[in-house]
């Protein structure tokens, strides 16, 4: 019986594939042919040193660490669920603004002759991110069990991308009307102060690292092996995983599907609660619309390493951070269009290769 | 009675949540100023009579109450009088706690001379004094306690009246039940008369209305008329062919910006008449339809969904960018936007021409009709059927027959031309248009008038058009709040009546299978 239904269904799909074929030649060749002659031209008439290209790549790594930490949410929710967690960004502005607001609270602290802020600098940074992370955890919980958990057999297959998209305006408009329109400047503790770095002379120019850069960077990475130990070697991981594979399965074997769903969103919420707050710590300024774009863009990094696959995403994100912030430099486009590079990157994607880096070519235009 | 007192404290704590949630975005004053307003009669109220605001808390405490009452309370017959009254007595006191603690907090700030505007925007000392009604903490607290208390006795007084007589409840069957057997008795000759006429008198009505409305109304007609077309378009791709497309507004956008540099003298000089830059627009925002639709045609839904809102984010910021003012006029956007002359027939029929605004409104009114008329027909073609065999199930529409790849992206070319149809009309209505009008809410604008209309339902579009941007000029009051309410609604709609407040029926018999026996007794009778 399957496998009658196998055979019956293959050869649709492949028709259909051959049928766009001649779409994904012309975009892949035209976009290869472009990107030579980019390189062509980079290589006879170099319009930036080496030098430069080095701080794109130091602020494309820092930048591609939170993409990452934020496309890992999209991917688990995406694996347990199938749905785009639309809310996911504003899910880290939350975070952002709870590590705010712990900042300052711990700056008008005193503690012996400055702040509490100053005198236990990593304290303070190790209560900003509870704060942040569980603030996020918080609200992903709640709005999975408010705005997703009653549509899941809902007979409109559209029905939970609708509600995830109201529930990002509600969030997004919420915050803009509690905190205020206006940008505002996450006040760090002196260890980690902005701007404050090493810099590193080599001929042509120098390199600044940041501290910031540098911290973020580090808690990135350590947060994404915890996060792949942990979906690896727990038993919690394992059924997520087993969720994802296989919905049906995974529930007769006895694995609860509404606690694991829970337990999904509560991990891509502190995942996306540390990215905001890392986000504040080397950017800076925020406001309530700081998780838009970065939401878009980390959900491109899913997507550019296969969504539903958690190395995929960490590698996605990555890439997608460098590609954005040495594209401009290297298209010759203006710096003010590098929003433009990662939805580029997206539709050129999902036209070449719709399984991602990472995905597996066979079925997944089926899943997809 | 465990359970119960698990509940009764479970909803406590969720109103008490949105009660502050209210007060900190400052509703509940707002809210009170519109009791106050519709009280008194008096319009040019601004400040917050302390009697109002306890008036909004002690109401929607009530509300919360009697609907906890009306859900876990039941039956009446079980569950006592004075075992309610403890459980309001108990809802009363949590929900007057919470904001009671708020409001001793918010108060020592004040009293410290804290101002809490640097963090929390709304809350500036004035706003705080109005919570403690312009009185000090302790007569605050009491106030609050009383209040909420008062509140939520009345509700689950109310209601226990309610379940035990079961009056409005039975009421409310009835008239339901009635409304049932007028539906079924519409198929007779006389009921259609009687809708058909109603519906030329309402055509009839609208068409008169230009002439004797004031420039305002005219204005937020016009509005709405565009947003119905909008939706229109928005509502062939979601509501019938199932596809989810977030990026609305770049069609919109293309439509807009295509007709207003063919008809400006600047920035591209060109200047065409109306009706060729008209059909420009038309054909460019297909061609973008349909650019945005082929690399997605062999995947699902969401993908669309996030490309679109991709395609929408690069359009809005290539019209804003300085490089390319020469071509776009950048973030200056577009001025002195060409409008369609009048034509001089008009003029001798009616004796004078028409006002500029009168005759626009007539122009978008025209537009609209054509658009019903095209989805009218689209939707019970062929084609329309195909869509919505699609969106009920990809697999089974193919299995039929049904090339659904091709069919995708055709639905995402109508609706990018309809969308373009809106955009023009709307640059030429208002003779500018700037990158600042095509941000992302517009898309979720639309995707609101369509979801709460109905998913592939005409009138449902057109009322949902009228609730999204009709009614928040009406309530000028609650204008900054308009975001959150749709937002919210999004979710709830999704949840209450995913099939919108006018579905079509085949969309109904989908969502509810147990309706399809009442449909097969209307057959046989």
């Amino acid at each position: 019986m399957m496998n009658t239904v196998k055979n019956g269904t293959r050869p649709i799909q492949k028709n259909q594939v051959r049928r766009i074929n001649w779409l994904r030649w012309i975009v892949g060749i035209s976009t290869g042919l472009f990107l030579l002659y980019r390189i062509i031209l980079m290589v006879i008439r170099p319009t930036y040193g080496p030098v430069y290209w080095l701080g794109f790549l130091n602020t494309g790594l820092i930048v591609g660490g939170m993409y990452s930490l934020i496309a890992i949410g999209y991917t688990l929710v995406y694996g347990v669920m199938s749905l785009i967690n639309f809310a996911h960004g504003d899910i880290m502005m939350l975070g952002c603004f709870a590590g705010f607001f712990t900042f300052e609270f711990l700056n008008y602290l005193p503690s012996g002759d400055s702040s509490f802020l100053n005198n236990h600098p990593i304290l303070s940074i190790l209560f900003a991110f509870i704060m942040g992370t569980g603030v996020s955890m918080l609200s992903g919980y709640f709005l999975e069990k408010l705005a997703y958990r009653p549509l899941r057999n809902s007979k409109i297959r559209l029905a939970p991308l609708i509600s995830a998209v109201g529930a990002s305006i509600f969030l997004e408009t919420s915050a803009q009307i509690l905190f205020g329109a206006t940008k505002k400047t996450y006040k760090n503790p002196d260890l980690l102060a902005r701007g404050s770095g090493w810099n590193i002379q080599m001929d042509g120019g120098m390199i600044v690292i940041t501290k910031t850069g540098v911290f973020s960077l580090l808690m990135a990475i350590i947060l994404m092996i915890a996060l792949y130990l942990f979906v690896q070697k727990t038993k919690l991981g394992k059924s997520i995983r087993a969720v994802s594979q296989d919905k049906m399965t995974a529930q007769l074997m006895g694995i609860n599907l509404d606690r694991v769903t829970s337990q999904t969103f509560l991990i891509s919420g502190f995942l996306a609660g540390a990215s905001g707050v890392m986000w504040g710590i080397h950017n800076g300024l925020f406001n309530h619309y700081v998780g838009f774009l970065p939401g878009i863009k980390a959900f491109t990094a899913a997507v550019l390493g296969g969504i539903g696959n958690i190395p995929g995403a960490m590698v996605g994100g990555m890439v997608l951070g460098i590609v954005e912030s040495v594209g401009p430099a290297f298209l010759g486009i203006d710096f003010q269009l590098k929003d433009v590079i990662a939805f580029a990157i997206l539709i050129l994607v999902l036209i070449l290769k719709p399984s991602g880096l990472f995905g597996k070519s066979s079925g997944s235009v089926e899943k997809v | 009675m465990k359970n119960m007192t698990y509940k009764t404290i479970q909803n406590a704590i969720t109103t008490g949540i949105i009660l502050i949630f209210f007060e900190m975005i400052d509703l509940t004053s707002t809210l009170a100023i519109i009791l106050e307003k519709l009280f008194t009669g008096n319009s040019k109220v601004k400040t917050v009579t302390p009697n109002y605001l306890i008036a909004v808390i002690g109401l929607i405490v009530f509300i919360a109450a009697a609907a906890f009452t009306n859900k876990n309370l039941t039956p009446a017959s079980k569950i006592s009088l004075p075992k309610k009254l403890t459980a309001g007595l108990i809802f009363g006191l949590i929900t007057g706690g919470m904001l009671a603690l708020l409001n001793i907090i918010l108060g020592n700030f004040l009293n410290n001379g804290v101002d809490l505007r640097k963090y929390l925007e709304v809350l500036s000392p004035d706003v705080i004094r109005n919570f403690l009604f312009q009185k000090d903490i302790q007569s605050a607290v009491m106030i609050f306690f009383g209040t909420s208390v008062a509140g939520a006795l009345a509700g689950t007084l109310v209601m226990h009246i309610f379940q035990v007589t079961g009056q409005p409840a039975g009421l409310w069957h009835s008239i339901k039940k009635s409304y049932g057997s007028f539906q079924q008795q519409q198929h007779s000759r006389r009921n259609q008369l009687i809708s058909r006429s109603a519906l030329v008198l309402l055509v009839i009505f609208i068409l008169i209305l230009p002439l004797i409305a004031n420039a305002y109304t005219i204005s937020v007609l016009g509005l709405v008329c565009i947003y119905a077309i909008l939706g229109l378009g928005l509502n062939l791709i979601v509501g019938l062919s199932g596809q989810l497309v977030f990026g609305y507004v770049a069609f919109y956008a293309i439509g807009a910006y295509t007709f207003a540099l063919l008809t400006a003298p600047k920035p591209l000089g060109i200047q065409l008449s109306f009706l060729p830059a008209f059909v420009i627009a038309l054909v460019m925002s297909g061609i973008a339809g349909g650019l945005v639709g082929l690399p997605i045609m062999n995947l699902r839904g969401d993908y669309l969904a996030i490309v679109t809102l991709g395609f929408g984010e690069i359009i809005r910021i290539l019209i804003n960018s300085n490089n390319l003012t020469d071509f776009t006029g950048g973030p200056q956007g577009v001025k002195n936007i060409g409008q369609p002359g009048q034509p001089a027939f008009i003029g001798n029929l009616l004796g004078a021409p028409l006002k500029n605004n009168v005759w626009f409104l007539y122009l978008i009114f025209a537009v609209l009709f054509i658009v019903i008329y095209v989805v009218f027909r689209l939707q019970y073609s062929r084609t329309g059927r195909s869509w919505e065999a699609m969106r009920e199930d990809e697999t089974v529409a193919q299995a039929c027959g049904v090339t659904t790849s091709s069919y995708k992206v055709l639905a995402v070319v109508i609706g990018a031309v309809i969308a373009g149809a809106a955009g023009a009309i709307y640059a030429s209505r208002n003779t500018y248009t700037g990158p600042g009008e095509y941000v992302f809410m517009v898309s979720v604008n639309v995707l609101a008038i369509v979801v709460i209309g109905g998913m592939g339902s005409i009138p449902g579009v057109l009322l949902g058009a009228f609730i999204i941007k009709g009614i928040p000029e009406l309530l000028r009051d609650l204008e900054s709040y308009r975001m959150i309410v749709f937002g919210a609604m999004l979710v709830i709609m999704m949840v209450i009546r995913p099939e919108g407040l006018l579905p079509v029926k085949r969309r109904r018999l989908s969502v509810k299978p147990e309706s399809v026996e009442s449909l097969k007794e209307n057959f046989k009778s």
